[in-house]
């Protein structure tokens, strides 16, 4: 009876954990003892095998990127006043800007969106463009320089950028086989850029030239001869040490 | 996918739309995914924009068909102007990724009477649509001349032919006009309060029908694919002939002298019809794959015959069609120049597909013309669907994983001691893959408590598959990669800008040592690329067809 009364309470907590416990559909008690730490990395994934490029794929991806590069190009593609601006366009475009070259010049007249449109208010809400762009809208002339000079660009962005570099590798080659043979490759008809590219890419090759015997440049260059040339300086001073061995 | 408002959809169309229309029309496209449809005056007000590029990216987004002005509908005898509100398009935003594959089905697919020229043409057509989203007829053919390299007056006959052949078999149609009214969301019956009565119900209908009526006075439906008397005439025939059709035409409806009068009409790319032969593909692949290539070729000869009967992209079946007719279709297709598989014995085949388990392609019996023969294009997705599904299970959870899948979908709902017995597999690795597979939404469990208390030693769990779930949820996941697929490629681009840069702009004075990195981006932009259209194929049977 005792137990009933103030010792109950005791009996009844006595064996048990004093903590909730885990269990699973059966009732069975689940362990929920931290075994270690966590691990430090996740589980390596084995990653599936690389997609092989199909020629249905090719032809698609020749597809898209002739569309890409058609809106890229047009006045469809807007982009605002201030991403031309300094420091915006990477360094190509720090060129252009510091050269004087100007892109306006070098591709012409840039459309307007009402040349290539047909602003009509059956279509497009009045409110969106004044008279005069309605009235010069869908110009045919403008539009079908639009279109032809589109149809020029893309028969240059055909060709494979792949293409493009092995054909640029078979030009290095042949500038620095002539540059070792001292012959001009065949055919007066080079441009200015392609002569400059090759006395560029033959200037790299002489800066990276392997052919030197230590692999230096210039011998009297004593910045790179390393912490092994004698310059001879630096023994004049006298530290007062006498003619006792140095250690 | 008509309902798929999810956000990732909604931020892979504006990674669409920053990479083909540029940041302006970007954030415009992104404001209006976010809030839905807008006034001016709002878009001002959210977007900061300044008025004239606002103007000029909603100009654009029209043109491209990613959004839609409309009117918003005003109550009789207000007295201001009716408002224009602009509503973007989810759908055909997404549906730019398959531009490609367009014109990819044009060349592989259209055979016209004068071979190859007319498929050139015909191409022609579709790209210029699709690069400037919406052109006039004039404009077209002066578009195709270009392409062709040759006189606007030498192509504009054979470019308003094709022209006319692709709006009958609607892979082009009209654009809509910018006034159409508004849809007014329908009311659901549950939103309905309790206690207002039958006349509120009855008034809210009334309100409802009103709004259609006068939606088909404006209807755009009607004269989607209709073809105007200027392209109809002038086609070869002689001048006695057009000048008596014109005399018949002036008789006719008013609606045919507008198309003569001095509204434009634009015209742009049906992306549905293109959705459909999709389907339709997707259906003959999947017959191939389950049965074989013959009973695939008269589903294609079906398919071809009856297309023009469907009326909605997601037609449970096609037209019947019977044996004779089915024979003709395949001769004509053969005849076209079609690759079709031969068939030697027709009706053998056609016996076959009477006794098919799997019922993608049925007959029936008791008509005029004998047994007729339909494809189940609503079962043929689904199993294209179920054969995705257990493609990820298998590759996610394993053999055992997959036969515990297998078990349930053919089962209907077991315990859990029931699917281990089926799946013949230990307890634990069970319990593990169960609920592995209830966190990824590949099934749902059921609890039958047989206490008051709920507890979970004195409750029963069963679990079951259900399928019109599983697909949804792998639909959304689909579109989740697509996203994640897209924006690794825009961070790649960004990675290497310049380089991008230079290569866009043809110059090809790269350094040595940036020709590593130009082979590591192009290989990685196939790669990503080639990615992004099959994922865009999956996607396409979950969401679209």
């Amino acid at each position: 009876m005792a137990g009933r009364g103030r010792g109950g309470f005791r009996g009844r907590g006595r064996g048990g954990p004093g903590f909730p416990l885990a269990k699973d559909d059966e009732g069975n008690v689940l362990s929920t003892q931290i075994e270690g730490p966590p691990p430090l990395y996740p589980e390596l994934v084995e990653l599936p095998d690389r997609p092989a490029i199909t020629s249905r794929d090719e032809r698609l991806l020749r597809k898209h990127r002739a569309l890409a590069s058609f809106y890229k190009k047009s006045p469809y593609y807007l982009k605002r006043n201030s991403d031309s601006g300094p420091g915006t366009g990477g360094v190509t475009a720090e060129i252009d800007r510091l050269s004087g070259i100007s892109k306006k010049r070098r591709e012409g007249p840039s459309l307007q969106l009402s040349d290539v449109m047909t602003l009509h208010p059956k279509y497009f809400p009045p409110e969106l463009y004044n008279g005069k762009q309605r009235r010069t809208g869908g110009s045919s002339a403008k539009q079908q320089q639009f279109w032809a000079s589109q149809q020029a660009d893309k028969g240059k962005d055909d060709q494979d950028m792949n293409e493009r570099l092995a054909k640029l590798e078979k030009q290095e080659t042949a500038a620095s086989k002539t540059d070792k043979d001292g012959k001009a490759p065949g055919g007066g008809e080079k441009g200015e850029d392609e002569d400059n590219e090759e006395k560029r890419a033959a200037l790299e090759d002489e800066v990276f030239e392997e052919d030197d015997e230590d692999g230096y440049g210039h011998d009297d260059d004593d910045y790179l001869q390393g912490q092994d040339y004698d310059d001879d300086e630096g023994y004049d001073v006298d530290e007062g040490g006498g003619d006792d061995a140095f250690y | 996918m008509a309902e798929l408002v999810h956000p990732e959809a909604c931020q892979l169309a504006t990674l669409i739309v920053e990479e083909q229309l540029g940041p302006i029309c970007k954030e415009i496209c992104a404001l209006l995914l976010r809030k839905g449809y807008q006034t001016l005056f709002e878009l001002a007000k959210t977007s900061g924009c300044p008025r004239a590029e606002l103007y000029d990216a909603l100009l654009v987004l029209t043109q491209h068909n990613c959004i839609q002005p409309f009117v918003l509908e005003q109550e009789e005898g207000a007295k201001t102007s009716p408002q224009t509100v602009f509503q973007p398009d989810l759908l055909a935003i997404l549906h730019r990724l398959r531009s490609a594959r367009c014109l990819l089905h044009i060349a592989d697919t259209w055979k016209g009477t004068n071979g190859q020229d007319e498929t050139k043409i015909a191409e022609a057509i579709v790209e210029g649509l699709l690069e400037n989203g919406r052109l006039t007829s004039q404009q077209i053919y002066r578009n195709v001349a270009g392409k062709l390299g040759c006189a606007v007056d030498d192509s504009t006959k054979a470019t308003k032919k094709l022209l006319c052949q692709l709006i009958s078999s609607h892979y082009v149609e009209r654009a809509p006009p910018a006034n159409l009214t508004l849809p007014k969301p329908a009311i659901h019956p549950d939103a309905m309060a309790k206690g207002r009565g039958i006349s509120a119900v009855a008034k809210a209908q009334e309100e409802q029908a009103a709004n259609l009526r006068r939606l088909d006075k404006v209807s755009y439906g009607r004269d989607r694919f209709r073809i105007p008397s200027d392209l109809r005439l002038d086609d070869g025939h002689s001048a006695a002939e057009s000048a008596l059709k014109r005399q018949k035409l002036s008789h006719s409806a008013s609606t045919e002298a507008l198309d003569m009068g001095t509204d434009p009409i634009l015209w742009r790319v049906c992306y549905e019809e293109f959705n459909r032969s999709f389907r339709h593909a997707a259906c003959i692949a999947m017959i191939s794959q389950a049965r074989d290539e013959e009973a695939a070729a008269i589903a294609s000869a079906i398919l071809t015959k009856t297309r023009h009967f469907e009326t909605r992209l997601k037609e449970q079946e096609s037209q019947p069609l019977s044996a004779a007719m089915i024979k003709a279709s395949l001769e004509e297709m053969m005849q076209s120049g079609e690759e079709v598989s031969p068939i030697h014995d027709v009706d053998a085949v056609l016996r076959e597909i009477e006794r098919d388990d799997l019922e993608m392609m049925t007959s029936s019996t008791g008509g005029p013309d004998g047994t007729m023969y339909q494809v189940q294009l609503d079962t043929c997705i689904n199993l294209a669907r179920l054969k995705t599904i257990e493609s990820i299970v298998g590759a996610r959870f394993g053999l055992l994983g997959l036969r515990i899948w297998r078990a349930l979908f053919l089962s209907g709902q077991l315990e859990q001691k029931t699917i281990q017995d089926m799946a013949i597999g230990d307890q634990k690795d069970t319990r593990q893959l169960l609920y592995g597979m209830l966190k990824g939404g590949f099934m749902a469990v059921t609890e039958i408590p047989k206490s008051a208390d709920r507890a979970a030693s004195r409750t029963f769990y069963t679990w079951r598959v259900r399928r019109d779930i599983v697909s949804e949820r792998i639909g959304l996941d689909m579109v989740h990669s697509m996203f994640n697929i897209a924006s690794r490629l825009h961070t790649e681009s960004l990675l290497n800008l310049e380089l991008v840069q230079q290569l866009e702009s043809g110059n090809t004075t790269i350094l040595k040592t940036h020709r590593q990195q130009v082979s590591h981006l192009t290989g990685a932009r196939d790669l990503l690329e080639s990615s992004l259209f099959r994922m865009d194929e999956l996607n396409s049977v979950f969401n679209d067809f």
